[in-house]
């Protein structure tokens, strides 16, 4: 068990509306003149891991960053529970949430990021235990318990007085994805969590995060690790050019993909 | 185009020396020598000269007003770099704030007070009575005025000095936090506003702790400066090392000696606080090299492709 889950699955389910815990809808986003994204939709159930693969430039982290409200879409908007993300709705219009309302949004969001982004000059368990404490969520006593307790699942409680620069690429990965874990998020979010690794740390990192998966988290991954989309995830986006060009479950995207771009993207792995 | 003469060919066989020759000392004693000359030519036009009397030097090192002197120099630059670092921090931030009016306020600040030469500053507020001869708060535009007192009961000479060089420092220095914060790449902010941190707590957890090591060696430099340019309240008769050397010798008429003894004292307070800057500088080093291995080990092996 990775996540210690604090709320009851069935009061976080809409059965009335069928809607997952998250729910893309219609997000747009340009920068300047370029369309990066282009009406996306994808829905995730509570527990549920979805895969978002496709060619480089095809708008995935873009989206990633939609989704946690780090980006504001033109268009469109995010679900996180039924709450809309980063926003809210006031006399017709989409206002910026209030700034405690959004810090406190964005920690149900835990990122785990291409190049770890630990804070170098603090040790891990200074990196895990920095947000925490700004927060008050803890004593300092509390959090660095529980700061070992996450670092020990991740197998890295030795590391713990360990700067980043004193660890491996997948030891320092694995530290990002235990700050993300501290703040009891309800989604996980990945963005080519193992790009950046020499092959052989890879495995390490896809471990703890199958680990996750197992222990029901709620994860969206940015992956070119098509043996872990294929295993893990429940549901698999391709994005190609800013659009979803098929979503569905993995076993029928591998097996029978319908468009020819993806039929072209599978060929050249 | 000139052609090179080829050396001698080798075969495999051939026997080829295995010392490698060691160059001569001599031409290194020679320059040394040299030097020693120039040094001692120097030394002796100031020491065997009927002009300069070194009584006089050794007499007013420790004068009292001389010391006197050396302790306001030390206080106008040590005032003058807090209040600075102050100006610099707000000042430096505005430079890349978000917010359009103070990125302009800014740089206007920047670019006035690195344009004008500080000597004019310094005479500008030491004279600012003919200018404004009273001080105080009312309402702009109008001539209702709450409080005020006359200019030149403030600005005495060392706190004009000190407004001028805290200003113009102010500048150097916004420019130093200014690029002490971009080095810190903007993907360390977004990480820590993903886990739900203010921008101040970004800032101040974050970015800063980095971007120190980056600030101070060239912060060290501005102090330094800074220590000399006190010398330049010496224009509007302030109790700095200078100024007074040079009260003395209106009254003696030692002018070269007076000289000799502020130099003295700048050669001093400066090796002091390069030495000090020294020390900083190598720790800032050390722990800019343990922050460094990450940079390079986040960054080698990441040549896979990088979505948009």
């Amino acid at each position: 068990m990775l996540a210690a889950h604090d709320h009851d699955p069935a009061t976080r389910d809409h059965p009335e509306s069928g809607d997952g815990l998250l729910e893309v809808v219609g997000v747009s986003k340009s920068f300047g003149d370029t369309p990066v994204l282009d009406a996306v939709d994808f829905s995730l159930a509570e527990g549920a891991v979805a895969c978002l693969i496709g060619p480089s430039g095809s708008g995935k982290s873009t989206l990633l960053r939609c989704v946690n409200g780090l980006l504001t879409p033109d268009r469109g908007h995010v679900l996180l529970d039924g709450e809309i993300v980063g926003r809210e709705v006031r006399g017709g219009k989409l206002h910026e949430l209030p700034r405690k309302r959004l810090l406190a949004q964005r920690r149900r969001f835990g990122v785990v990021f291409q190049h770890f982004e630990l804070f170098p000059h603090l040790t891990a368990l200074g990196n895990l235990t920095l947000a925490p404490l700004l927060h008050r969520v803890h004593t300092r006593e509390e959090a660095e318990e529980r700061a070992l307790g996450i670092l020990d699942r991740v197998g890295l409680k030795d590391r713990a007085h360990h700067h980043p620069g004193q660890l491996s690429g997948g030891q320092q990965q694995r530290v990002a994805i235990a700050r993300a874990l501290m703040q009891q998020p309800d989604v996980m979010l990945f963005d080519e969590p193992t790009s950046a690794l020499d092959p052989e740390l890879v495995g390490e990192v896809l471990r703890a995060m199958r680990e996750l998966a197992a222990d029901g988290m709620t994860m969206v991954v940015v992956t070119h690790e098509m043996r872990f989309a294929r295993d893990v995830s429940d549901q698999v986006v391709f994005l190609a050019d800013g659009h979803v060009l098929e979503a569905g479950p993995p076993g029928e995207f591998f097996e029978a993909p319908r468009t020819e771009r993806a039929r072209a993207f599978l060929r050249q792995l | 185009m000139s052609t090179v003469e080829a050396g001698p060919r080798f075969t495999r066989a051939d026997p080829v020396p295995q010392l490698h020759a060691t160059r001569s000392p001599a031409g290194r004693w020679i320059s040394w020598l040299a030097l020693a000359i120039v040094l001692l030519i120097i030394l002796n036009t100031l020491l065997h000269n009927d002009n300069i009397h070194l009584v006089v030097i050794v007499r007013y090192l420790f004068d009292w007003r001389i010391l006197e002197g050396v302790l306001g120099a030390i206080a106008l630059a040590l005032v003058s770099f807090v209040i600075a670092s102050v100006i610099g921090v707000v000042v430096g931030y505005a430079r890349v704030s978000r917010n359009p009016v103070a990125r302009t306020a800014s740089w206007l600040y920047v670019w006035f007070f690195r344009s004008v030469p500080l000597i004019v500053f310094i005479l500008i507020f030491g004279n600012f009575a003919l200018f404004l001869p009273r001080l105080g708060i009312g309402i702009p535009f109008t001539d209702i005025s709450f409080w005020s007192v006359p200019t030149n009961s403030v600005l005495v000479p060392m706190v004009a000095g000190g407004v001028a060089l805290s200003l113009e420092q102010g500048a150097y220095l916004a420019e130093i936090v200014r690029s002490g914060t971009q080095s810190v790449p903007d993907s360390q902010r977004e990480a820590a506003a993903a886990m739900g941190l203010s921008t101040w707590q970004i800032e101040r957890k974050v970015v800063l702790p980095q971007a120190i090591a980056v600030m101070i060696p060239p912060a060290g430099s501005t102090f330094v400066m800074l220590l000399k340019s006190t010398s330049l309240v010496y224009a509007i008769a302030g109790t700095e090392v200078l100024g007074v050397a040079e009260q003395i010798a209106s009254q003696n008429l030692a002018t070269m000696e007076m000289l000799f003894v502020a130099s003295i004292w700048y050669l001093a307070l400066t090796s002091l606080a390069a030495l000090g800057q020294r020390y900083l500088e190598r720790r800032a080093g050390a722990y800019r090299r343990r922050l460094r291995a990450v940079t390079t080990a986040t960054t080698e092996g990441s040549s896979g492709a990088r979505s948009a």
